[in-house]
């Protein structure tokens, strides 16, 4: 059984939303089982991590209450808002909700208010449909390929006429992701088997084939749920090869010192993989890289979002640029980076949700994330901070803190303090916890807030869970005549002396608590 | 793939600044240098100058290096200076209400975008600052701005030309159409604002415009001057039209708020003027649509109280205005027109009530689950109605209760053929309520069982009639009042079947008289006196009739051989056909009065010696049925020698062949006492007869009463007066009113029957003497 499947269950049954959104992105199947028969959504309603359940249901997993699955979800629920969520999914929308990344290319399709497209197909008559060129060199390439649609020189494709249009469009939806599978019509199916035949598109003939004399509603269901799944897991492996075919090995490399070379800036304009934008950055060794890249997903990222989406001059740029398809320069934006490594990183997330990050990168990777403002990638991130053995061996924990403080990640202030408070021996007589315990303090200052220091309440409240205390026998430390032995044979003790020498440093830097 | 790159844990440090402007702490100048710009840009409509890139680094900076408060307050510094310039280069004069709106309008709209674009331009410091620290983000900041600097010194102004507008857009509609989209974005720029926890809209304007509102509306409706209905009308069309106006500006919830306060506003200030008349005129007419408005529009409490009052009043008004001719010698006329008019307006206003479906709240829940159950057939909304007509027919309870036993006494006689048959129940039934709300309803039951077995006796109804008043009667008061009249109804169908068996054992067919055996069990039977009325066993019957009762005698006890049979041939009715010179007549008369008239059939001339002597009556009781026989003008078939006014001893009597009448069948009624004026029968509850029946009731309420009390103390073993008072009115009042006298008596006959004690020291207090 795949790993990522087995960590999958066991955030599920821990409720860690952010890790388990993380793991669903490599494209595991939600939809398998443990080696005890358990999915994944059964875990997390059984356990009762209502977000989880809402994460696990957006992505896909199915809830089937005519099914032994299905029901046994709805019976283990444990609370009954979740039960309510359960019976309010319906099957027969199951194969609407899909990974980000497909939710975001088939809204591509439909909305093109940014004006990222940058083909058209005409059919003969003046109806036409418009599409983006690097989709159709991801997912259709014999397609660009039969209409001699090279570099940035043509883009019309026309298609023959004995294709009708709205044909074409479920085909062009099917190939953005869009859930088209349960709106084929059985008089489509002749040109449609045609198509996928033509362009190659296996699953959707395969999908063909098998549901053309399927009768059934609730196998035939059952039949577009899988495939969908299936449909969008190969996609994602087609960008993923794109991305690394056109994008990556496309890249653009030279030192800072020198000046543009207008050859290869025009060389990479024109690359194979139809970029219309730039990415350039310039890592900490001086060395500048250029990306050949596409504003229709970038903007997944609210900073490319909101720069295209006002009139400011980018937005003027790119659309005199896009109209006019001068050979110029395209839009060149550039982002802070470390190394190139989170820049990459942050690609493949926005083509393919790719949430494969070593953990070496996973702080540049917030960094950039929050510079970009893109939440998703920073939670998963941050998630990966808190899954990692090795990251402490490099990284100090109080860099994380401040990282968590700067990108305001509550998740890694919970990991900072949980560890600060488990291993609090090693740090107590540091000056790095003192700076860190005075800047947090600090925090509270601009909060106006009540006297509390959240690092010191946090770490006191994983002090409990350290020493297995419970919150009620506190009252029992205020007594002053217990006995030792008694204190010590519930924790009580030790925590008490952690405690106090955590007072000490507070009293030391003369805060009150 | 996890293999560290060698220079990936290197320099770790603050994110370079890869820009050519790369920021330190030190330009920090020079860094709003270009905020400024930006800022100056976006106001001089030239926004695709500005490098978004540029501008989001200089913000990231300065985020990252911890001059986010700087930030944030230059910003609202840049906000408040450029909107003072602004307000005092374009509001300094407008006079005109409508140019005021406009010029807010067009403004609020440029500024909404400006703010809009700067705030996005701020995106990081919006993201990472704002939230963090819980300030508002960059828009709210800029609406604060507005809000203080344009909108607060405004605000005044702006909400008396919107309401001055919206007057003119109510006089004149076609006006409106130009108008709303300017409201519209004013409201929404009030919406948008907030102040003090709220927006500017709930904080300043909404108050105000719903109280112009509706000073509008009441010196509109004011100055109309129409009849309450056609106002009400006017006004449902106003609130409507109102409602649609506003619907085309504001949202709907303040719509909404709007028409209730309008309706609420009319409710409270003019209750009086239109409410008060159009319920009076709603019930007159019976206007149920109407009045289901009136009613769901009055939906608080205490108006609805009022308005249920006020119905009460009119509806108790309308039904005392019924009148009685106390004067009218046909009391049954009287007693039934009373009835069917109380009837036709209770069953008028049921209807009215049950459209309207009135929910008495207050008194359905005090209603004690027994009494419910007691009455399963009844309507919530008849509580309403029951409570008003019981209070008037409870006014004149003595009356109404004869009235009622007229009613169905009258009903029950008259009944012949089919159609009539379903009529008069219908009738009979819709009579229920009525009686049902009888408080004393004793003295119903004993009325009604004096009629009933009159009626029984003459044979005068329809026996399934009778039983399906019977139960009426015992569905909607309770079994308890019914033994009586079932015990009578039983009597009659035994007396049916008896006859049927005596007919077949004796009966010869050559000479047939009809006989109607009525066996009576005497404790069933109204009868005062009922010793009188069977001892008067040493009449001598004529030799046939004499023959007829010894045979039944013998049929009588084959079956019931332990019974004892007497006979009240005073209770009994003989039917004789006789030919008189002129006309044929079958003559009705009491038993005695046959046995007189018998005695012509051996003789054509007959004196009063001889009658006593002959038939064994009484001289005096002789006396009152020839008496009637002799003088009644409608059955004059006896004439007398001496022609005079009295019965004397040397009178002579003889057939008084010459009398004939219009119609077949005459009835020979008996005068009582010295009365010689005949009255109907039905009229029979002389004032002797009422007084008597009033001494058995109260005979009997003592006998209840007693029960009662023991049956309370026995379980109660000490109770002061009160508390006695209070259970047993409660335990008596399905049957009648408790007065304290009766309570009083009967307390004293318990006391001295040693069933119970005054306390030694108390005097209000008792005990059971077990």
């Amino acid at each position: 059984m795949a790993k990522a499947f087995i960590e999958l269950c066991y955030a599920c049954r821990t409720g860690d939303v952010e890790n388990a959104d993380r793991l669903i992105s490599t494209g595991i199947n939600l939809n398998d089982v443990d080696e005890f028969d358990n999915s994944p959504l059964f875990l997390a309603s059984l356990c009762g991590h209502e977000e989880l359940v809402k994460l696990l249901l957006e992505r896909g997993a199915i809830c089937d209450r005519d099914r032994y699955e299905g029901a046994r979800c709805i019976y283990g629920a444990l609370t009954d808002s979740i039960r309510d969520i359960l019976l309010a999914y319906d099957i027969s929308k199951a194969v609407d909700i899909s990974q980000p990344f497909a939710t975001h290319i088939s809204n591509l399709f439909r909305d093109k208010r940014l004006g990222t497209d940058d083909i058209s197909f005409n059919f003969g008559n003046e109806m036409t449909l418009s599409g983006h060129k690097f989709i159709l060199k991801a997912r259709l390439p014999l397609l660009l390929k039969e209409a001699h649609i090279q570099q940035n020189e043509s883009n019309i494709i026309h298609i023959q006429d004995n294709i009708p249009r709205e044909i074409f469009e479920i085909f062009l939806q099917f190939i953005y992701l869009i859930p088209v599978l349960h709106k084929i019509k059985s008089t489509d199916y002749g040109i449609l088997l045609n198509l996928s035949d033509e362009f190659n598109t296996p699953l959707l003939y395969d999908f063909l084939h098998k549901s053309r004399h399927m009768v059934d509603p609730a196998e035939k269901s059952t039949l577009m749920a899988d495939y969908q799944y299936r449909v969008t897991e190969f996609a994602r492996k087609e960008l993923r090869t794109f991305v690394s075919n056109n994008i990556i090995a496309n890249v653009l490399e030279w030192p800072t010192s020198t000046y543009y070379d207008s050859t290869s800036i025009l060389k990479l304009q024109t690359c194979s993989a139809y970029p219309d934008l730039l990415i350039s950055s310039v890592n900490c060794s001086g060395v500048r890289r250029t990306y050949p890249c596409h504003l229709a997903v970038l903007i997944r990222c609210d900073y490319f979002k909101i720069m295209f989406s006002n009139p400011f001059s980018e937005k003027k740029y790119y659309s005199a640029e896009k109209r006019e398809n001068k050979a110029e320069m395209l839009p060149l934006l550039s982002l802070p980076c470390h190394n190139f490594e989170e820049l990459e990183i942050l690609i493949k997330y926005v083509y393919y949700d790719n949430a494969d990050i070593s953990w070496e990168y996973a702080i540049d990777v917030i960094k950039l994330a929050s510079f970009v403002l893109s939440d998703r990638l920073k939670t998963m991130a941050a998630a990966v901070i808190t899954q990692s053995k090795e990251i402490l061996e490099s990284i100090s924990i109080f860099e994380i803190l401040s990282l968590a403080w700067e990108a305001d990640i509550e998740k890694l202030e919970h990991f900072s303090a949980k560890h600060l408070a488990y291993n609090l021996d090693d740090y107590i007589d540091t000056q790095e916890f003192e700076d860190a315990i005075l800047k947090s303090s600090q925090r509270i200052k601009s909060r106006e807030e009540t006297d509390t220091i959240e690092l010191i309440a946090d770490m006191r409240y994983y002090l409990l869970e350290k020493y297995g205390v419970d919150m009620d026998d506190l009252i029992i430390l205020e007594k002053n005549n217990a006995d030792e032995k008694f204190l010590k044979s519930i924790g009580l003790f030790d925590f008490s002396q952690d405690m106090q020498s955590i007072n000490a440093i507070l009293q030391r830097l003369s805060l009150r608590v | 793939m996890l293999s560290r790159g060698p220079n990936a844990l290197h320099k770790r440090g603050k994110i370079r600044i890869p820009t050519k402007q790369g920021f330190t702490v030190e330009n920090y100048d020079a860094a709003l240098e270009i905020i400024d710009d930006a800022f100056e840009k976006i106001y001089a409509n030239n926004t695709e100058e500005i490098s978004f890139e540029k501008t989001y680094h200089v913000v990231y900076n300065l985020v990252i290096y911890k001059r986010s408060d700087d930030l944030y307050n230059h910003l609202k510094e840049l906000f408040t200076s450029k909107l003072t310039e602004l307000k005092d280069s374009q509001f300094s004069d407008l006079n005109q209400d409508w140019e005021i709106l406009q010029k807010v309008a067009e403004f609020w709209k440029i500024q909404r975008e400006n703010f809009n674009l700067v705030a996005d331009l701020m995106i990081y410091l919006d993201r990472v600052y704002c939230k963090s620290n819980r300030l508002p983000e960059i828009v709210d900041l800029a609406l604060h701005v507005f809000r203080d600097i344009i909108l607060h010194p405004l605000k005044e102004d702006v909400n008396k030309a919107i309401s001055v507008t919206i007057n003119q857009v109510r006089q004149t509609p076609s006006y409106g159409n130009s108008k709303f989209e300017v409201l519209k974005e004013l409201i929404s720029m009030l919406e948008t604002i907030s102040d003090k926890d709220d927006t500017f809209f709930e904080t300043y304007f909404e108050d105000y415009f719903i109280n112009e509102t509706k000073n509008y509306y009441d010196n509109t409706i004011s100055a109309i001057n129409l009849p309450a209905p056609d106002l009400f009308a006017k006004i449902k069309d106003l609130i409507a039209s109102e409602y649609s106006l506003d619907l085309n500006f504001l949202n709907p919830d303040t719509c909404t708020k709007i028409k209730t306060s309008i309706e609420e506003f009319l409710i409270s200030e003019k209750f009086d003027v239109i409410f008060v008349p159009l319920i009076e005129t709603t019930l007159k007419s019976c206007n149920k649509q109407l009045l289901f408005e009136v009613y769901s529009l009055i939906n608080e409490t205490s108006y609805r109280s009022r308005l249920l009052e006020i119905m009460d009043t009119i509806v108790f008004n309308t039904i005392r205005g019924i009148k009685i001719e106390e004067s009218s010698k046909k009391r049954v006329q009287v007693a039934s027109e009373w009835v069917s008019q109380v009837i036709d307006f209770y069953l008028k206003y049921q209807d009215l009530i049950d459209f309207v479906q009135i929910e008495d709240n207050e008194n359905v829940d005090n209603d004690d689950a027994a009494n419910e159950s007691d009455l399963p057939s009844r309507l919530p909304s008849s509580h309403f109605l029951d409570t008003i007509f019981s209070r008037y027919i409870n006014t004149n309870k003595n009356q109404a209760i004869q009235f009622i036993c007229f009613y169905l006494d009258s009903y029950l006689r008259m009944t012949q053929n089919k159609e009539d048959l379903e009529k008069a129940k219908n009738n009979l039934q819709d009579c229920t309520k009525l009686f049902k709300l009888l408080r004393e309803k004793d003295a119903f039951e004993n009325t009604y069982t004096q009629l009933l077995s009159k009626r029984l006796i003459q044979q005068r109804s329809a026996l399934h009639m009778e039983r399906f008043m019977v139960k009426q009667i015992k569905d909607n008061m309770g079994s308890f009042f019914t033994s009586k009249m079932e015990g009578m109804l039983r009597d009659m169908s035994t007396s049916i079947v008896l006859s049927k068996s005596f007919y077949k054992n004796f009966v010869n067919d050559k000479e047939k008289i009809e006989f109607v055996p009525q066996v009576l069990t005497m404790t069933s039977w109204p009868f005062e006196n009922i010793n009188e009325l069977i001892d008067e066993n040493d009449v001598i019957l004529p030799p046939r009739l004499e023959e007829l009762k010894q045979n039944f005698e013998v049929t009588y006890s084959k079956k019931y051989g332990e019974r004892v049979l007497k006979w009240a041939h005073t209770l009994g009715l003989v039917e004789i056909g006789f030919q008189f010179d002129k006309t044929y007549h079958e003559l009705v008369m009491s038993t005695h009065a046959a046995a007189i008239f018998l005695m012509f059939e051996d003789s054509d001339e007959v004196t009063l010696d001889m009658l006593h002597e002959k038939t064994g009556i009484a001289e005096q009781e002789l006396k009152r049925h020839l008496l009637s026989m002799v003088l009644a003008p409608r059955s004059k078939i006896l004439r007398k020698v001496p022609n005079t006014r009295t019965i004397s001893p040397i009178d002579r009597f003889y057939i008084n062949y010459n009398f004939t009448a219009p119609v077949r069948k005459i009835k020979v009624q008996v005068v009582s006492g010295n009365i010689l004026s005949s009255r109907d029968s039905n009229t029979a509850q002389t004032p002797n007869n009422s007084i008597n029946s009033n001494e058995a009731l109260e005979r009997q309420r003592n006998v209840q009463t007693n029960a009662v009390l023991v049956r309370i103390m026995k379980s109660k073993r000490t109770s002061s007066f009160e508390e006695l008072q209070d259970a047993a009115t409660n335990a008596l009042a399905s049957k009648f009113t408790l007065p304290e006298s009766t309570l009083k008596r009967s307390l004293n006959y318990l006391i001295e029957k040693e069933y119970i004690q005054r306390d030694s020291d108390d005097n209000n207090t008792y005990h059971y003497i077990p």
